[in-house]
């Protein structure tokens, strides 16, 4: 718009015809002429009383004169009405007022509808100015309280205009960006990514969206940008950049993607744990259904996972039934334990757990799954059997080599009386009644053999197998066995006993005291013919296996005999303890194997059918203590 | 064994069971052994001050002094004399020191009385040829050595009267 028809709402009217007051009137009547700035000149002929005059000034009109001349100090004129017929009037008014400012004479409907018209689009074009001016008020108003870096850049990537946020946002004063580009503001390079899509608006005339990082001030920050195109006349003229400082987004993406890592870790973590621990660690559903099963599950139970996932937890106990009275309080308090419980295995074997049961709820209560932690408590259990067994043999070993001590003395005395009566007997024999030397002769022989008996159990006791020990050598197993076989190669042949050798073939040589395993070995099958003998007409059989597991060698010696009943099992290895006929058995026998093995770092264990077969299984260590260990069942002698 | 064999052994039995020597060495001396019986090492240890043994017989566990010591101070006193350990409380420890103390054998009570009686033979042969080796052996050292005639016969004699004793 410009000025010269926006003061053409300056409207001057000359002349002083009656109508003026009128027209006047007229105008100020209607609203829709508000804007129009009056000025009025009355020349004197037309009013001489100055009533249109004084009219006209209550009504408003902004310049109120009498003279002509003053229409050269007002403002320049839109539309100048004469309202006279009066030449000279005319004249001056020419005179006065700029060339071709339109002139009118004559008040008509005509010219006043012009006038409205005209009125009217001043009007509106002030009311679009003011809106615009608001508008742009608002505008500037937001872009300088806009938490957001708001920039205007022309063609050449200039900054045109930045908002306060920007400045903050950069560290900038406005004199010191106004004009510049990046390059003078980031340290080199740094806001190339920047200029490269500020170019891609540039070109495509799309509005781009970018998110990047710019050094400012010694740190980095992370913002994202909004670029769209300021084309004027159909030509790019620059473009506006919105940025947005999201460094805190960010960081708190960052660490919330590293918390994650951590949580994923973690779950792996325990994933792993649970999965690699020893202990039976199963996870069943509220009904008891296993969910899961760990591989320390699988190596103490031999079940694999499929087997059994999917299948009551319960079926894998003895006593099913106690494991659900566990489960159901589980279920009820949160926590249940129980101790020694029976598990099977998948060959049926006992299995004893220490057991704990872990309710795990849901948020709102729901049961959602049991945590079953199972700690397989067999091994330890036997190693306490064994322990007890010990210390009761060392018991009883003490009092008993006590005894045999002071028996060792008499018998000595007895045994050199009866020789000297023997030798009595041989050379002045012929001096008594007949029939007496006879008697006597076989008193003596009797008196020897009794002595030779009680010997043979207090040197047994005494820990005769330590006095006649060879020490530890290299030594060959297999080898061992065939002697000891052999030793008793009359007695199993005099019993019918068939022997299967399952001897492995890869058993190492190993550090050992072959005189004492023989001892063992004799004494195990010894009694095995024993045992078979004393079921007859069954084709006895005696089964000998070795075999390597690990870091030790085990020898398993069965017979299908008579067996051991379950309760003479525990007290097999005990002292004195024989099932065997009066001067068969000293009750020493297992009791040595016992001693020998537990000195050289091995074991014994007995399993047995009552009736149907015996086996001792005996485990010897690769790598034998490094001092055989003191003997529990026999001590000091 | 021929009783010839056992002729004039030289025993000294030590051992506190008083019924054990008794007979032990009624049945020895049958066998034309010279036996010394005591009960206690004290008493065994002042006699073998006096005479020299062949071999002794000495029970490990006795009231006052030890097998093992009065082993020790016999083998000081007389260190050719030949030891048979005979005891009715044997362990590893004993057998041991049995061993440290060369003792010619280690028997356990009750013992067979052929068995002992042979040992003490085995034992007074075993002494007899070392204490011969030993006088060739001195012998014949005196023999190749620079000595003068004179010397020589007087050293011989010497020796001869030591191992002669012995």
């Amino acid at each position: 718009m410009s000025t010269s028809r926006i003061d053409a709402a300056n409207l001057a009217m000359v002349g002083a015809s009656p109508d003026l007051t009128e027209f006047l009137v007229y105008l100020a009547d209607r609203p829709r002429f508000w804007s129009l700035r009056l000025v009025a000149v009355i020349v004197s002929d037309g009013d001489p009383d100055g009533t249109v005059l004084s009219r006209a000034r209550e009504l408003g009109v902004a310049v109120v004169s009498t003279d002509v001349r003053d229409l050269q100090g007002t403002p320049p004129l839109g539309l100048v009405i004469v309202l006279s017929e009066d030449v000279e009037l005319i004249r001056a008014v020419k005179a006065q007022v700029p060339e071709g400012t339109p002139r009118m004479a004559g008040a008509t409907d005509e010219m006043l509808t012009v006038v409205s018209q005209m009125a009217r689009k001043s009007h509106a074009l002030r009311a679009d100015s003011h809106r615009l001016k608001e508008t742009h008020l608002r505008l500037n108003q937001f872009v300088e309280t806009a938490p957001l870096a708001i920039y205007l850049k022309d063609r050449d990537l200039r900054y045109k205009r930045v908002n306060s946020h920007a400045l903050h946002m950069l560290g900038i004063r406005e004199g010191e960006i106004l004009g510049a580009t990046d390059h003078a503001i980031y340290a080199k390079g740094g806001a190339r990514w920047l200029q490269n899509v500020e170019r891609e608006t540039l070109n495509t005339r799309e509005t781009v969206h970018a998110s990047g990082v710019l050094p400012v001030q010694g740190r980095e920050i992370h913002v994202q940008v909004t670029l769209f195109p300021v084309v004027e006349d159909g030509d790019v003229a620059g473009l506006y950049g919105l940025m947005e400082d999201t460094t805190d987004l960010f960081v708190s993406a960052q660490k919330l993607h590293e918390v994650d890592e951590q949580l994923t870790e973690t779950q792996s973590y325990l994933r792993e744990v649970l999965e690699n621990s020893r202990d039976i660690i199963l996870l069943t559903d509220p009904r008891g259904h296993l969910l899961s099963f760990n591989s320390g599950a699988e190596q103490s139970l031999g079940y694999e996972r499929d087997d059994v996932v999917g299948s009551p937890a319960h079926d894998l106990c003895a006593q099913p039934q106690a494991f659900d009275d566990l489960f159901a309080e589980a279920l009820l308090e949160g926590h249940a334990n129980a101790y020694e419980v029976e598990f099977r295995n998948k060959n049926t074997q006992p299995v004893l757990c220490n057991i704990s049961l872990t309710l795990i709820e849901s948020p709102d209560g729901r049961p959602l799954e049991v945590v079953c932690l199972c700690r397989d408590i067999t091994t330890r259990l036997r190693l306490k059997d064994d322990l007890i067994r010990s210390e009761r043999l060392a018991a009883v070993g003490q009092m008993a080599s006590g005894v045999a001590h002071e028996i060792n003395n008499p018998l000595a005395v007895i045994g050199t009386i009866a020789g000297l009566v023997e030798e009595i007997l041989a050379d002045e024999g012929d001096r008594l009644f007949p029939g007496t030397h006879e008697i006597l002769d076989k008193a003596m022989e009797r008196l020897h053999y009794q002595v030779a008996r009680c010997q043979s159990i207090t040197h047994s006791l005494l820990g005769f197998v330590r006095k006649t020990q060879s020490g530890m050598v290299e030594m060959d197993l297999t080898e061992l066995l065939e002697e000891c076989l052999n030793v008793l190669g009359s007695e199993i042949r005099g019993a019918d006993v068939k022997v299967e050798r399952h001897f492995s073939t890869d058993l190492p040589r190993f550090r050992s005291d072959p005189m004492a395993l023989q001892q063992v070995f004799v004494n195990l099958v010894n009694n095995a013919v024993d045992a078979v003998q004393a079921v007859p007409g069954r084709a006895s059989v005696i089964e000998i296996n070795t075999a390597r597991d690990g870091d030790k060698i085990s020898v398993t010696v069965e017979d299908n005999g008579v067996g051991i009943p379950a309760g003479d099992r525990e007290r097999i290895f005990d002292l004195f303890h024989t099932t065997k006929p009066v001067g068969k058995g000293t009750g020493l026998g297992l009791s040595i194997v016992h001693d020998i093995l537990y000195r050289l770092g091995g074991t014994v264990r007995v399993t047995s059918e009552s009736g149907e077969w015996t086996r001792f299984i005996v485990t010897l260590p690769l790598e034998p203590p490094e001092e055989p260990l003191p003997a529990p069942s026999s001590p000091s002698i | 064994m021929t009783p010839a064999d056992s002729e004039n052994i030289r025993l000294l039995l030590v051992d506190d069971e008083e019924d054990l020597v008794t007979f032990l060495a009624h049945r020895l001396r049958k066998r034309n052994m010279d036996v010394a019986t005591y009960s206690n090492g004290e008493d065994a240890l002042a006699e073998a001050g006096t005479r020299i043994f062949d071999v002794a017989v000495v029970d490990l566990k006795m009231p006052g002094m030890d097998g093992i010591t009065v082993m020790e101070k016999l083998k000081e006193l007389q260190p050719h004399v030949e030891i048979i350990m005979l005891t009715g409380h044997g362990n590893h420890d004993t057998a041991w020191e049995a061993g440290r103390l060369q003792a010619f054998r280690y028997l356990l009570k009750p013992y067979d009385f052929e068995e002992l009686s042979g040992f003490i033979t085995k034992a007074a042969q075993k002494r007899r040829s070392h204490l011969k080796s030993e006088f060739d052996r001195r012998l014949s050292e005196l023999m190749t050595g620079t000595k003068s005639p004179r010397d020589i016969i007087e050293e011989s004699d010497r020796l001869r009267h030591e191992y002669e004793q012995d």
